[in-house]
């Protein structure tokens, strides 16, 4: 893939594949007019000026131009991510594109965690919250490509489901009495504790029975609306579609996955921008400004974590470096280290925790800083960006 | 399905051992109904599971909140399970849910100010691996009672607090840290106090409550009311007692055993092989004489919930392929390890499709093992096999 160099083209083009490669950069032609005319206004034409104008509109007004640009800004995040994700969890099912899709599929979440008084661009964060967001989907597709209807829905949580219910297009008396139908269903399937790891069967006769009966006596007293009472094959069918919304939801297929496409779906786009924007341009440089100094503070941070990396022992820092930086899987590493996953896992947690802790020490000591929950959130981020980002620090000093 | 190739750092990915499984399972039994039985086995799992983890690596302090016999009273209703550290206490919320989309806390724990706790976890169990040892305990966030009152989401359908997983921290690597740094930092929002019910007021609620026909009991009258009675130990061991009689009849069985797929091989949910059994029960001593190679052999563990022991007995089947598509049955029930003699007034007893009792037998005080005569079926029969004692009783369901 050719990074872009182009302002213009970093803000207003996309990826396009062929097959499973990267293969062009398409510019949509609305977005190039948009940043023409923003740089008519301010003339830095530096990138990071750029993403944190645009952040902050799409913060402000959560206008759909300003989510455009930032999509097209983050298309190397999400094709870096897509393609480390495929080298540490390799999968038939989902080719490089697929992998870019799901990542892109996220922005909107990466665009609202992303926290600028923390320091560190978008760019860089996208880097880190995209390879974690693919993780995760992985993680939970895994778990519902292959199970049945009936082990989805007892896996799904309601937040999810009436979501699914939502967009199914069910009207608020329909999506109770599913909602419903649902908890008697979770009460009544359960699997018991001494049936080791086999699957529950599916449901049979007796069961569908037993939970209409539950449904048809709970319903005049848990629903605003009772409703007629229901037989056994209607709550079957009505609990199969609920699976297959929440599939369709949570789990489509991922050529069908929204993308803002060149050009397409490109919504309400400003062609000007208000004249009220300009001060707020001027107050993005001052907080660029900011933003650097804070990058002083954070050469410091790095020398305090490098000292406290070397106070951990060696298989501990070699794990770490294992981790972050080979970007190894915790059962890769047990395998290379000779050690259980358990104890793979545990080690990195301690060896996380013992140095957030001398982070937080050392924020009390020279920033006088006395540590809140919320510094330590913030520490804890610093931590695992520098971890990541870092190369060097798992060299020993005069080894 | 290898997914604990996702644990990431960040969050604590703690393994199950069997040992844990099978005292779990085994405190389990105690609730009335399968729901609540795995309700129960979830929360104990993950509540022996976590409490190794901080106690192994943080410190001895932690212990669980309340006696194992309190535990059962609250599972039979709600969710939830409490460690205390020190004093402040932290709430486990176990689910099997995947999705990382929201924690729900039901309200009993978040309203009732006996109850409140300082931190909540997020836990997903993940029992369904295909090997026994891929069982495991996720931890993925955690949040305040503070931050639950303040951002949460009250969903009066099914009384619980929701936040989104937005919401919550999902760095555990601050939980411990944030745990002992900032002991002074709020965490807890003011709860208003329940009113103490009279004790025949208690009892009127208490009676209606435990009946059968109440699916949701912690939904069926005003949160006010629930909440009075449920914080009262008292009231809420009653309440379970009166709930165990009233759901005791003999549990629907939910599946119906294949008896013929047990010559494919097939093992189903709670059936063992004899060697299985024998290494969890060596001084098991069984007499099943086969007459021929190809009979199969399958056991089983039954709880009876009779008092004062609640024992367990082990009920083994063979099956012997004879002419014309007929099965040969037989059927003993022998006591587990614990003790040499089956439970004195123990029966046995074959019943047809109809319900007919066909056969029957009862255990005499001392005797090893009790067993039906040999009977055959072709295949296709429907029989059930019933085991009690005292008015408890245990029916399964069979299809040759």
């Amino acid at each position: 893939m050719r990074p872009r160099q182009d302002i213009i083209e970093i803000f207003s083009s996309f990826a396009q594949f062929e097959a499973d490669y990267f293969r062009r950069w398409i510019t949509d032609s609305r977005l190039r007019r948009s940043m023409q005319e923003g740089l008519k206004q301010s003339e830095d034409t530096s990138e990071s000026f750029w993403a944190i104008y645009w952040h902050k509109r799409w913060q402000a007004q959560a206008i759909p131009v300003a989510r455009f640009h930032l999509t097209a800004y983050l298309q190397e995040a999400g094709y870096w991510a897509a393609q480390q994700t495929q080298r540490k969890f390799p999968s038939p099912q989902y080719t490089l594109p697929d992998l870019f899709q799901i990542a892109i599929a996220e922005v909107n979440t990466v665009l609202r965690d992303y926290k600028p008084e923390r320091g560190s661009s978008l760019r860089t964060y996208a880097g880190l919250a995209f390879p974690s967001l693919l993780r995760d989907t992985l993680r939970q597709r895994q778990e519902t490509d292959i199970c049945t209807n009936w082990s989805l829905l007892r896996k799904v949580s309601k937040k999810r489901l009436l979501e699914s219910l939502h967009q199914a297009g069910l009207a608020p008396t329909s999506m109770a009495q599913h909602q419903l139908a649902w908890m008697c269903f979770k009460t009544l399937y359960v699997q018991t504790p001494s049936s080791g790891t086999t699957k529950l069967p599916d449901p049979n006769r007796a069961l569908w029975q037993a939970i209409a009966d539950l449904y048809n006596q709970e319903r005049q007293t848990q629903l605003p609306q009772p409703g007629a009472a229901c037989t056994p094959e209607q709550l079957e069918q009505w609990l199969n579609h609920c699976a297959a919304w929440v599939r369709a939801y949570l789990y489509p297929p991922v050529a069908s996955l929204n993308m803002p496409k060149a050009g397409q779906e490109s919504g309400e786009l400003q062609d000007d921008l208000p004249d009220a924007t300009y001060d707020s341009l001027l107050a993005q440089a001052i907080a660029q400004d900011e933003a650097e100094q804070r990058q002083t503070q954070r050469t410091d941070l790095s020398t305090a974590l490098m000292q406290a990396i070397q106070q951990l022992d060696a298989t501990n820092r070699q794990l770490l470096h294992l981790y972050y930086h080979e970007n190894l899987t915790q059962s890769d590493i047990a395998k290379r280290m000779e050690l259980t996953q358990v104890t793979v896992s545990r080690r990195l947690t301690k060896a996380r925790e013992a140095l957030l802790t001398a982070l937080v020490q050392w924020g009390q000591n020279t920033l006088n800083k006395p540590p809140t929950s919320n510094l330590i959130k913030d520490m804890s981020a610093a931590l695992e960006e520098w971890l990541q980002l870092r190369q060097d620090w798992h060299l020993e000093r005069g080894a | 399905m290898m997914t604990s190739l996702f644990a990431i750092p960040t969050e604590w990915w703690l393994d199950i051992s069997a040992h844990q499984r099978t005292q779990s399972q085994q405190q389990s039994q105690r609730q009335a109904t399968p729901g609540s039985r795995w309700t129960a086995y979830l929360n104990q799992l993950s509540l022996d599971v976590i409490l190794a983890w901080l106690q192994e690596n943080y410190t001895h302090e932690a212990q669980a909140w309340l006696s194992s016999a309190d535990r059962a009273t609250i599972w039979e209703f709600v969710n939830g399970a409490a460690i205390t550290l020190g004093d402040k206490r932290i709430l486990l919320m176990p689910s099997e849910v995947t999705d990382d989309a929201e924690l729900e806390v039901p309200q009993e724990w978040v309203d009732l100010p006996d109850w409140v706790a300082d931190y909540y976890l997020a836990v997903q169990v993940q029992l369904e691996g295909e090997q026994p040892d891929e069982a495991w305990v996720r931890v993925w966030g955690y949040t305040t009672h503070h931050a639950l009152k303040t951002d949460g989401r009250y969903d009066a359908s099914d009384r619980t607090y929701c936040l989104d997983a937005e919401h919550l921290t999902r760095d555990l690597t601050t939980f411990w840290v944030t745990f002992q740094c900032c002991a002074t930092e709020t965490t807890r929002a003011a709860v208003a106090p329940l009113a103490e019910l009279p004790a025949t007021q208690a009892e009127s609620l208490i009676q209606r409550l435990s009946a059968a026909a109440i699916g949701f009991p912690r939904l069926s009258v005003p949160f006010t009311l629930w909440g009075s009675l449920l914080q009262q130990p008292a009231y809420r061991q009653r309440l379970f007692q009166q709930r165990q009689s009233a759901l005791g009849e003999p549990r629907l069985s939910q599946t119906l055993t294949h008896l013929s797929q047990w010559f494919q091989n097939r093992l189903e949910s709670g059936w063992q092989t004899i060697d299985a059994l024998l290494m969890a029960e060596p001084t098991l001593a069984y007499n099943l004489r086969s007459t021929s190679v190809s009979t199969e052999v399958r056991g089983k563990q039954l709880h009876l919930e009779a008092p004062p022991d609640h024992p367990t007995v082990l009920m083994f089947i063979g099956l012997t392929p004879e002419d014309d598509e007929r099965v040969g049955i037989r059927v003993q029930v022998h006591p587990t390890s614990s003790s040499p003699f089956v439970p004195a007034n123990l029966t046995l007893a074959l019943l047809s499709d109809a319900g007919e009792t066909l056969q029957a037998v009862r255990a005499t005080p001392e005797d090893n093992f009790i067993q039906l005569r040999k009977f055959r079926c072709p295949l296709g029969t429907r029989f059930c096999l019933q085991i009690a004692l005292d008015q408890y009783e245990i029916i399964e369901e069979f299809l040759v």
